[in-house]
C-alpha cells in the first residue's frame, strides 16, 4: 500500500527543506537490515515523505520586534529624543534587542505557542493546511484501488503541534475538517519522539493531549459514540532527555496494545540527548518505527542483534564527560518543577540543559554537540 | 465439525469483544499481503489469477466503473461494488460475510445520500475508514474497519480461507476507492476554506498593524477579537510606540516618538483593510508629552492630533504624521512635483519649437 509519512520538526531553526537530512538518516538506518541492505534508498523508495514546516510563523512573529526596536532607537538618536521617559521606556523596553540565540530561536518557541493563542492558531492553521493539502493530493494521485496509509513522525514541540492539530481535524472542531476527521478516515501510526504535548501551566493548555481522539483504536473511545483517530501510537522517551519528563505524557494503562511506550533508551551519542536523529539512531526506536510505517519485516533476531551491537556511549573516550553529563541531566530531570509555572521552568531548565551540553563538549571535544539538530 | 468451528469463533468474539478472527484452512501471511495490499495485488498477472478473476481485481473493476461512468451516479458505483462482492463471496465464512454486508449497506446509504443531498456531497462525503485495511505486523491479524470493535473483520494468517480473504479485501479496496472518489468534492471544499483562511493570515501579517509582545498576549486572550484559527478581526492597541512627525503652525515641525496608550482597530473580513483609533502621548524633541488621539487608516499610516500643555486650543495643537504616512505624502508630493516638472518642461519645449 502506498505509504505517506508526514515528518514534523521540533523547536529551533527549521526552514523549508529541513527534512532532507532526516530522510537521508532514515535511509541509512533502514539499510542496516537485510533485505534492505542492498538498496541505496530503502526508506524513501517505500515511503512518500511530506515535511511539515511551521517555524517561519515564529520567525515572522519574533524577528520584527528586534528590527522595530533598532528602528525606534535609531530614530530617537537621530532626532535627539531621549528614551528614558517612563511611558516610552515601557513601550520600547518590551521589544527585545536581539532575537537570535538558543533562547530566542529554540526555547521560546513553546513559550510563544502556549502563551499566545494568536501564535498557536497561526501555527495550527499553517500545519493543518500543509497536512490536508498533501493528504488530499496523495489521495487523488494514488493509482487504481491502492490504499493510502498515512503516518506521522514528530519530535519535541512538533508533538504539541501535531497533538493539537490532529485533535482539531480528527474531532472536526470546525465543519471544514469533517472529510478528514476520525469519523471518515484514520491515521495508520503516530510516532512521537520526546513528547512534550502536556507542557505548560494548565490554564494555558487549551487542548489536553490525553483527552482527545488522538489515541489508538485499542484505547477506550475518546467520547461516547465516537471513534479514535489512530491505529497505532508509538511514544519514545529518552531517559536523559529532561524535556519530556517535566510534564510527562503518560497514557493510561487501558490504551491497549496499539499504544507503545519506548522508555528504555539511554544511549549518549551526542551531548544533546533531545535531538531528533539521536532518538532515531537507537534500534529500540527505529525498528518499531520501520515496522509500523514502512511495513518492514525486521525479525526479532535482527532486532536483538542490532540492540546488542548498539553502543551505549559514543565516542567511548568521552565516557567520563558523558557520566558527568548524565548526572547533570538527571538532576535537571528530577529537580523540582512547578507545573503552574511550566513555561518559566521550561526556559530555566532549558538554559541549564544548554550549559550542561556545552560543558560536556568542552570536557571532551570529540563528543558531538548536536544542538543544531534540534 | 462446522458447528464446533462456529462455536469457537463465537467464543473468541465474545472473549475479546472485538475483531472476529475467522478460523479455517488458512492463507499464508504472504498470501494475505498478495490479496490485501493494493500495490502488491495490482502487480498480479492474468497468468497467476486466470482471466475471469483478473478481470474482477479491484483495479480492473475500478477502471471499468470509471469508463462506464457518464455522470456522477454514486448509487451505480455502490451497485458495482455490491456486484463484485456477490461474485466473490460465494461460499465464504459467514461471520465475515455478514459484517461485510453490513458495511456495504451502510456505504450504500451514504452513496444514495451523495446523489440526493448536495450538502452531504459538498461538506462531508462518505466514510472511508469502514473499508480501511490495517496491515498486521507478524503475529497480528489484518483488520478491516479496525475503528469499530463490533464491526471489524479480522483476517488471520494460517486461519482465514483464501476465498474469504479475497472477497473481503478486494471488495474493501474497491469500496474504499469509491469512498475516496465520493469524498473529492468535500475535500476540495475543505481546501478552499483553508486557502481562504491562509490568505486572511497573509493579509493580516502583510497589511495589518504590527503586534508588540504585550499586544500579542492581550489580543491572543481577547475572546471577542477573533474566532478559532482566524487572525484578529478586532485588534487591541496597547503601549505601542511609533516614530512620527509633529507638524505645528507656531513653533515649527518636530520629530516625535508617539506612544499609543490604548486603542482599537477593526479589520474587514479579508483582513486586507483596517481602521481604528488610539489615545496617545507624543514625545517630541523638547521632551514634553502631548496627549491626543491617533487615527489609523490601514497601511496608509497614522494621523494624530495632540495638544501641548494639556490645553486643547488650536494654537497648541500638533498634527502627527506617522513615518508611513509621511513617506506616503512625500511619495505623492514627489510624484506630483515630477508631473508638474514634466508638464513645465513640455511647455518650454513647445514654446521653443514655436519660437
Amino acid at each position: 500500500m502506498p505509504k505517506l509519512l508526514f515528518v514534523v520538526h521540533g523547536m529551533g531553526d527549521n526552514l523549508p527543506g529541513w527534512s532532507t537530512d532526516l530522510v537521508d538518516f532514515l535511509d541509512v538506518a533502514l539499510s542496516q537490515y537485510a533485505p534492505f541492505d542492498v538498496e541505496e534508498h530503502p526508506f524513501r523508495d517505500r515511503v512518500k515523505v511530506e515535511e511539515i514546516c511551521y517555524d517561519p510563523v515564529f520567525d515572522k512573529t519574533i524577528e520584527p520586534w528586534g528590527r522595530e526596536r533598532e528602528k525606534l532607537e535609531q530614530f530617537a538618536r537621530d532626532n535627539g529624543i531621549k528614551l528614558d521617559d517612563t511611558l516610552t521606556e515601557l513601550a520600547v523596553g518590551q521589544l527585545p534587542h536581539a532575537t537570535t540565540g538558543f533562547v530566542w530561536e529554540t526555547l521560546l518557541d513553546p513559550v510563544l505557542y502556549r502563551g499566545s493563542p494568536i501564535v498557536h492558531d497561526n501555527v495550527r492553521q499553517v500545519v493543518i493546511k500543509q497536512f490536508i493539502d498533501a493528504w488530499d493530493d496523495h489521495l487523488r494521485s494514488t493509482p487504481g484501488a491502492a490504499q493510502l496509509d498515512v503516518s506521522i513522525l514528530c519530535h519535541s514541540q512538533g508533538t504539541i503541534v501535531m497533538s493539537d492539530v490532529l485533535a482539531i481535524v480528527g474531532e472536526a472542531r470546525l465543519p471544514e475538517f469533517v472529510p478528514f476527521s476520525a469519523e471518515k478516515r484514520s491515521i495508520e501510526c503516530l510516532m512521537t519522539l520526546a513528547n512534550v504535548s502536556r507542557l505548560g501551566p494548565t490554564p494555558l493548555i487549551d487542548i489536553d493531549s490525553l483527552s482527545t481522539c488522538v489515541r489508538p483504536q485499542s484505547a477506550p473511545a475518546w467520547k461516547d459514540g465516537k471513534v479514535n483517530y489512530l491505529k497505532r501510537f508509538i511514544n519514545a522517551r529518552h531517559k536523559f532527555d529532561p524535556f519530556c519528563f517535566f510534564q510527562r505524557f503518560t497514557a493510561p494503562a487501558n490504551w491497549g496494545n496499539k499504544y507503545r511506550l519506548i522508555d528504555d533508551i539511554d544511549h549518549i551519542h551526542q551531548a544533546n540527548t533531545h535531538g531528533y536523529t539521536h532518538y532515531l539512531a537507537n534500534p529500540r526506536v527505529h525498528i518499531p518505527f520501520f515496522r509500523a510505517v514502512v511495513g518492514a519485516e525486521i525479525s526479532e533476531a535482527q532486532e536483538q542483534e542490532a540492540i546488542a551491537a548498539f553502543p551505549p556511549i559514543l565516542p567511548p573516550e568521552c565516557a567520563a564527560a558523558v557520566a558527568t553529563l548524565k548526572q547533570q541531566l538527571a538532576a535537571i530531570r528530577d529537580g523540582p518543577f512547578q507545573a503552574n509555572k511550566g513555561l518559566d521552568e521550561w526556559v530555566t531548565k532549558g538554559i541549564s540543559f544548554f550549559k550542561a551540553v556545552k560543558e560536556a563538549v568542552n570536557a571532551c571535544s570529540s563528543l558531538v554537540e548536536g544542538i543544531a539538530d534540534d | 465439525m462446522r458447528a464446533a468451528r462456529w462455536l469457537k469463533v463465537s467464543l473468541t468474539i465474545s472473549a475479546i469483544g472485538a475483531t472476529a478472527p475467522l478460523l479455517a484452512q488458512g492463507v499464508t501471511r504472504q498470501q494475505l499481503k498478495q490479496e490485501c495490499n493494493g500495490d502488491t495485488l495490482a502487480r498480479r498477472t492474468v497468468n497467476e489469477l486466470g482471466a475471469a478473476l483478473h478481470r474482477r481485481m479491484p483495479d480492473s473493476t475500478w477502471a471499468r466503473m470509471v469508463l462506464a461512468q457518464t455522470a456522477f451516479d454514486f448509487t451505480a458505483l455502490g451497485d458495482s461494488v455490491r456486484a463484485l462482492w456477490d461474485t466473490l463471496s460465494i461460499g465464504i465464512e459467514s461471520g465475515a460475510s455478514q459484517r461485510m454486508l453490513r458495511l456495504l449497506e451502510r456505504q450504500m446509504r451514504e452513496l444514495n445520500r451523495l446523489d440526493s443531498d448536495p450538502a452531504f456531497l459538498r461538506n462531508e462525503g462518505p466514510t472511508a475508514r469502514w473499508f480501511q485495511i490495517s496491515e498486521g505486523q507478524p503475529g497480528e491479524a489484518w483488520v478491516i474497519n479496525e475503528s469499530e470493535s463490533d464491526g471489524s473483520i479480522g483476517l488471520i494468517a494460517d486461519a482465514t480461507t483464501l476465498a474469504t480473504v479475497r472477497a473481503v479485501c478486494w471488495t474493501a479496496l474497491l469500496a474504499r476507492k469509491v469512498a475516496d472518489f465520493g469524498g473529492q468534492d468535500a475535500r476540495a471544499q475543505s481546501r478552499r476554506v483553508l486557502a481562504a483562511r491562509a490568505q486572511r493570515w497573509d493579509n493580516f501579517q502583510r497589511l495589518g498593524y504590527s503586534l508588540t509582545p504585550l499586544e500579542l498576549l492581550l489580543n491572543g486572550w481577547c475572546g471577542f477579537c477573533r474566532s478559532m484559527l482566524e487572525p484578529p478581526r478586532v485588534q487591541i492597541i496597547a503601549v505601542h510606540v511609533l516614530p512620527t512627525l509633529a507638524v505645528r503652525d507656531s513653533i515649527g515641525n518636530r520629530p516625535a516618538l508617539t506612544t499609543e496608550i490604548a486603542g482599537v482597530l477593526f479589520y474587514n473580513s479579508a483582513r486586507s483593510f483596517h481602521w481604528g483609533f488610539a489615545y496617545a502621548y507624543a514625545l517630541p524633541t523638547e521632551e514634553r508629552r502631548e496627549p491626543g488621539w491617533v487615527l489609523h487608516v490601514s497601511k496608509i499610516g497614522q494621523l494624530g492630533l495632540t495638544f501641548r500643555n494639556n490645553t486643547y486650543k488650536r494654537e497648541n495643537a500638533s498634527l502627527l504624521l506617522s513615518a508611513d504616512l509621511y513617506r506616503f505624502i512625500e511619495m505623492w508630493s514627489g510624484k506630483l512635483r515630477d508631473e508638474r516638472d514634466a508638464v513645465a518642461k513640455g511647455i518650454r519645449k513647445l514654446k521653443g519649437a514655436v519660437n
